[in-house]
C-alpha cells in the first residue's frame, strides 16, 4: 500500500483545439494522505475542475495531458492501459463525481434501473442476475441511507427528486465499490443553504460510515470548504498559488489572492450585521491561452514586484505551517 | 458537438463499418451502370457456375448473377433508404408535437404510438400487399415506414422531453421565439446525432424486413433486391438440389449480411460516441 | 410610451397579487403540490427585492410565472401597472428579463455561446449591424470581468461554470430589461467575481433604475444587495419586510433555521466539526 492515496506531480493538462491552447492546469503538484479531506478553492475558470477530471482519469476529449503524473494508491494512472484504468483504479480506488453530475441519470428511467444500467456497465454484463440485483440494491440502499435518502427514492424517476436529492444518488451510485478516495466536483454549488448543508453532513458521513477513506473536494465556495476539509488548495489560473491546512488559509492566508479572496466573502458580528463593503479583484483573470509570464496574479496584484513579471515564484513557507504559497512576497520571511 | 464528429472519425468500429457500407453503395450504383440489363437471359447459359465471363455464375434463368446483384443492393439500398428516412421523418414529427403541443395532441400522439408498437408487423405487411397492385420499391418503402415508426417515436419523444427541461428553451423563449422556432433551432439540432442514429437503425431494419417479407415471397416480386434474389434461388431451380447452384444464394446471402452488419457497426460507433454517458459515473 | 407608465402610477414596477399556482399530475388519480400559495409582494422602480427559501420552496415558481414560463393558477402579476399577458410578448421580455441558476442547462451546447448573445439583439429594437452589436458584445462582457476574446467563438463546454454563468448576465444586460429576476445568479462563482456582479447590479440599479427580484439563500448577499426580503417556505410569504429587521431580529422559526443554516468562513457548524 502506497504512502499516500493520491500524489500529483508537476501535473500539466492543457485544451488544443480551434480556438487555441489553454493552459489549464500548469505545473500543479499536490499530495493527498490517506483519511484526509483536501478542498480545492479559487476563482473560476481557474482549472480546478481540469484538475479534478485529470486528476480521475477521464479528460474530456480536448484535453490533453502534457506532462506530469498522477499517482492513486501508488499506481502511476496514465501509464496503465485503459482497460486496467477502468476495472482496477475507477470505482474501486478512485470515484468521480463531475459538476452537475445529476444530469447524468437518465431521466425515463428510475432510480433503480438506471443503478442497474450502471453496474452492468462497469461489470460488462447487459443483464444482471435476479440475486446479484438484489444484492447491487441492498447496497445501494445501505449508501443512500448513509447519504440521508430514505429507500423509496430507488423508486422515483429523477424529475421526482430536488436538486440536492439526485446529487446524493448520483453520490451513491458512484461510491457502490466503496472507493478509497472520492474526487467531488462542486457539489453545493447548485444548492441552496439547508441542503448544502445537508450535502456537507452526508459527505462527512459517508467517512464516518468508511465508505470512503478520502476525499478531493473542489468548490468555489470557501466558506462550503471550510465546513467539510482539513487541508486546502487555493488555485489561480491555472496553477497553486497557496497551500496548507485549512484554519490557517482562511485565518492567516499567505498569497495576496487568497487574501483577497477570503475578504470578498461577507462575514458577520454577533448580531448578524454584515461586515464592511465586498470587494471585487481589480481587472480580470487571464485569458489561459496567453497566461502572463511570472506569477500569474501580478497584474491584478495590489503588492507587485519587479521580479513577479518575470519570474515564477516557487513555493515559500512560513514559520511552522503546514504548505506555503507561492508569492515573491513570503521570500523575505521565509529566509530562502 | 465539434468534438463529438472529430471522435467519430476517429472511432474504428464507424469508420471500418463506414467503409463497408460505400464500398456496397458503389457496387449498388455504379455497377448497374456498367453492367447492363440484370434481367437479360441468355438461355443458352443457364446456371453455369463461376467463370470469367460470369464471375459469379449464372442463374438457372441464364441471367448473370453479378448483375443481379449489384442492382439487388442498389434496390435494397433504395428500399432501406425510403423507409429509413421516412420513418425517421414520421417519428420526428409525431415524437416532437406531442411535448411541444401539449394537451390533446400529446395524447393523441402517444396513443398513436403505442397502438402502432403492439400492430403486428408481418401479416400488416402481407395484407397490405395483397391489397395494393402494382407494389414498386418506393411504395414498398412506405409501407415499412409506415409501419416501423413508434419506438423511434417513442425514444425521440422522451429525449424532446427532458431536452424541453432544459433552460436554454426557456432563454430562446424568453428571447422572442415561438415554440415552432424553439423546436427547429433549439432541440432538434441538439438530436441530430441521435437522428441519425434512428435512421441508420431504421434503413437496417427495413432492409432486412424486405428481404424477408420477399423471402416469403410478399414483397416485389418483380425488382430486384437481395431478397427477391434468395427467393428466386431457393424456388425456381433447375437442377434437382437447389445448394447445387451456391453461387446464386451465397453472395445475396453474404452481401445482406455484410450490409446489416456495416449498418448495425456504423451504429454502435456513433453510440459508443454520442451516448459516453452511462461510462463515466 | 415606456416614460408615460414610469409617471403613470405609484413607482411600483412588478405587483404580484394572491399569486398561486398549483401543479397537477396523474391523469385518473390526480396528484396536486403546491408550487406557490397566495404570494402578493410588489417590487418598486430601482429596487432590489431578495427572495429567500430553499429549493422547493417555490421561488423559482414565482419567478417562472412572472417571466411568464409558466401560468399561474389564480392571482394576478403587473408590469408598470398592467397585467403581464396584456403585453405582446417581445415588448414583455424587452423589459423583463431572467438569469437562472444553472448555467450548464442554459447554452445550447449545439452552438457557440455567441449564439445566445446575438439572440438578444432579436429583442432590442435599434437596428444594429455586425460591428456595432460585437462592439456592445465586447464592452459588456468586459464590464462583467470576461476576456471577451477568450469566451466568444467558444462552445459552452468549453468554458468553465463561473464563465458561462456570467455570460448570462451579460446577454441580460444586452437587452437593456427594467427588471432582472435572478435566480442565485452567483451559485457558480467565486467570492471576488461574486462581489463584483453584486456591485455590478447595485450601479445598475443606481445609474440605470434597475429593478432586481434577486433568488438567493445566502443571507449576506440578500443583505448586501437589498433593502427588502421575503422568504418563503413551502409555496408561501413567511415573511417580509427590512432586510436588516428580518435578519437581525427572524420573526419566523423557518428564517431562523435559514440564518442558522448559512455557512460562515470564520466558524464550522456544531455539527460537522
Ligand atoms: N473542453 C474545453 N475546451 C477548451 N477550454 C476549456 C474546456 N473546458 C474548460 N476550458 C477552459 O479551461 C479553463 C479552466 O476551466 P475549469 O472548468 O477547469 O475551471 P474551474 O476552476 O472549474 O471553474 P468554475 O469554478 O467556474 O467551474 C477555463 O479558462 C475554461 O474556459
Ligand atoms: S509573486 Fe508578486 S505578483 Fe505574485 S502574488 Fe506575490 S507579490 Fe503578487
Ligand atoms: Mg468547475
Amino acid at each position: 500500500m502506497a504512502e499516500h492515496i493520491l500524489e500529483v506531480e508537476d501535473l500539466r493538462g492543457y485544451y488544443r483545439g480551434t480556438f487555441g491552447v489553454v493552459h489549464a492546469v500548469d505545473g500543479v503538484s499536490l499530495t493527498l494522505d490517506r483519511g484526509v479531506i483536501l478542498g480545492i478553492a479559487g476563482e473560476s475558470g481557474g482549472g480546478k475542475s481540469t484538475l479534478a477530471q485529470l486528476v480521475s482519469g477521464t479528460p474530456p476529449p480536448l484535453l490533453h495531458l502534457e506532462g506530469g503524473r498522477v499517482l492513486v494508491d501508488g499506481i502511476d494512472i496514465y501509464n496503465i492501459d485503459s482497460e486496467e484504468l477502468r476495472t482496477e483504479i475507477k470505482c474501486k480506488r478512485m470515484s468521480y463525481v463531475p459538476q452537475s453530475s445529476m444530469e447524468s441519470l437518465n431521466p425515463v428511467k428510475r432510480i433503480r434501473d438506471f443503478i442497474f444500467d450502471v453496474v452492468g456497465q462497469r461489470t460488462s454484463k447487459r443483464v444482471l442476475s435476479s440475486e446479484r440485483k438484489k444484492e447491487v440494491i441492498e447496497m445501494a440502499a445501505n449508501h443512500m441511507k448513509t447519504l440521508g435518502l430514505d429507500r423509496p427514492v430507488l423508486d422515483r424517476y429523477p424529475h421526482e427528486l430536488s436538486g440536492g436529492m439526485k446529487q446524493r444518488v448520483v453520490i451513491a451510485i458512484s461510491t457502490l465499490w466503496n472507493p478509497k478516495l472520492l474526487i467531488i466536483d462542486e457539489p453545493t454549488s447548485a444548492l441552496d443553504v439547508t441542503s448544502q448543508k445537508r450535502m456537507i453532513e452526508s459527505l462527512l458521513n459517508l467517512k464516518r460510515a468508511r465508505i470512503i477513506e478520502s476525499m478531493l473536494y473542489i468548490s468555489h465556495d470557501l466558506t462550503s470548504l471550510r465546513q467539510l476539509c482539513g487541508e486546502c488548495i487555493i488555485m489561480y489560473a491555472g496553477k497553486i498559488a497557496e497551500i496548507g491546512d485549512m484554519e490557517g488559509t482562511i485565518n492567516d492566508p499567505l498569497h495576496p489572492y487568497s487574501r483577497l479572496l477570503t475578504a470578498a466573502i461577507a462575514s458577520y458580528d454577533s448580531k448578524g450585521r454584515r461586515k464592511g463593503e465586498l470587494k471585487s479583484i481589480a481587472g480580470s483573470p487571464p485569458d489561459l491561452r496567453y497566461p502572463p509570464a511570472g506569477c500569474r496574479f501580478h497584474p491584478r496584484c495590489p503588492y507587485v514586484m519587479d521580479i513577479c513579471k518575470t519570474k515564477e515564484p516557487p513555493m515559500f513557507r512560513t514559520g511552522e505551517r503546514m504548505g506555503g504559497a507561492f508569492c515573491w512576497l513570503l521570500a523575505s520571511q521565509s529566509g530562502e | 458537438m465539434i468534438g463529438m464528429w472529430e471522435l467519430l472519425l476517429r472511432s474504428r468500429k464507424f469508420m471500418i463499418g463506414l467503409a463497408v457500407l460505400v464500398i456496397l453503395i458503389l457496387l449498388g450504383t455504379v455497377g448497374p451502370f456498367l453492367l447492363g440489363d440484370p434481367y437479360y437471359m441468355d438461355l443458352s447459359l443457364m446456371g453455369r457456375p463461376p467463370s470469367f465471363a460470369h464471375i459469379l455464375g449464372t442463374t438457372s434463368f441464364g441471367e448473370d448473377v453479378f448483375t443481379q446483384l449489384c442492382s439487388a443492393i442498389g434496390n435494397s439500398l433504395v428500399v432501406g433508404l425510403v423507409a429509413g428516412g421516412l420513418g425517421t421523418l414520421i417519428a420526428i414529427l409525431v415524437g416532437a408535437v406531442g411535448p411541444y403541443r401539449g394537451g390533446l395532441a400529446d395524447k393523441i400522439s402517444s396513443l398513436a404510438t403505442n397502438l402502432a408498437l403492439v400492430l403486428p408487423l408481418i401479416p400488416l405487411f402481407i395484407i397490405i400487399a395483397s391489397v395494393v397492385r402494382g407494389l414498386n420499391l418506393v411504395l414498398i418503402g412506405v409501407i415499412l415506414a409506415v409501419t416501423s415508426w413508434p419506438w423511434a417515436a417513442r425514444s425521440i419523444r422522451s429525449q424532446v422531453l427532458t431536452l424541453k427541461e432544459r433552460e436554454f428553451v426557456n432563454l430562446a423563449r424568453m428571447s422572442g421565439q415561438n415554440s415552432v422556432q424553439i423546436v427547429v433551432t433549439e432541440v432538434l439540432p441538439n438530436m441530430l446525432a441521435y437522428i441519425m442514429m434512428v435512421f441508420v437503425i431504421l434503413t437496417g431494419t427495413s432492409i432486412l424486413a424486405e428481404s424477408a417479407l420477399s423471402m416469403i415471397g410478399v414483397s416485389t416480386t418483380r425488382t430486384i433486391t437481395l431478397g427477391y434474389m434468395l427467393y428466386w434461388a431457393q424456388h425456381e431451380t433447375t437442377v434437382p438440389f437447389w445448394w447445387n447452384i451456391w453461387w446464386w444464394f451465397i453472395p445475396p446471402g453474404i452481401v445482406l449480411t455484410a450490409l446489416l452488419t456495416a449498418i448495425f457497426v456504423i451504429h454502435a460507433g456513433m453510440d459508443e460516441v454520442f451516448n459516453p454517458r452511462l461510462r463515466e459515473i | 410610451m415606456e416614460d408615460t407608465s414610469k409617471t403613470g402610477n405609484d413607482g411600483i414596477a412588478l405587483k404580484c397579487e394572491g399569486l398561486t399556482k398549483l401543479y397537477t399530475s396523474g391523469l385518473i388519480r390526480t396528484k396536486t403540490v403546491v408550487g406557490a400559495r397566495d404570494v402578493t409582494f410588489d417590487i418598486k422602480r430601482g429596487e432590489i427585492v431578495s427572495l429567500a427559501g430553499e429549493s422547493g420552496s417555490g421561488k423559482s415558481t414565482v419567478a417562472r410565472m412572472i417571466l411568464r414560463l409558466i401560468k399561474p393558477t389564480s392571482g394576478d402579476i403587473a408590469l408598470n401597472g398592467r397585467s403581464i399577458y396584456s403585453y405582446n410578448i417581445r415588448e414583455y421580455y424587452r423589459q423583463v428579463q431572467a438569469v437562472f441558476q444553472d448555467p450548464y442547462s442554459a447554452f445550447n451546447p449545439f452552438y457557440i455561446v455567441d449564439h445566445v448573445l446575438e439572440r438578444a439583439f432579436g429583442l432590442r429594437e435599434d437596428n444594429l449591424n455586425r460591428d456595432e452589436r460585437s462592439k456592445i458584445i465586447r464592452s459588456t462582457l468586459e464590464s462583467i470581468g470576461l476576456n471577451p476574446s477568450e469566451v466568444l467563438g467558444r462552445y459552452p463546454h468549453e468554458l468553465s461554470g463561473g464563465q458561462m454563468q456570467r455570460l448570462l448576465i451579460g446577454r441580460s444586460l444586452l437587452i437593456g430589461s427594467q427588471l432582472l429576476i435572478a435566480d442565485e445568479p452567483t451559485s457558480m462563482i467565486d467570492a471576488s467575481t461574486r462581489a463584483g456582479v453584486l456591485n455590478l447590479l447595485l450601479s445598475l440599479k443606481k445609474e440605470k433604475g434597475l429593478s432586481v427580484l434577486f433568488i438567493t439563500h445566502d443571507i449576506g448577499q440578500a443583505q448586501y444587495v437589498s433593502e427588502r426580503v421575503i422568504v418563503m417556505k413551502q409555496g408561501e410569504v413567511v415573511e417580509q419586510g427590512p432586510v436588516d429587521e428580518v435578519f437581525t431580529r427572524p420573526q419566523h422559526p423557518y428564517t431562523k433555521e435559514l440564518l442558522a443554516a448559512v455557512p460562515t468562513l470564520y466558524e464550522r457548524w456544531k455539527e460537522c466539526s
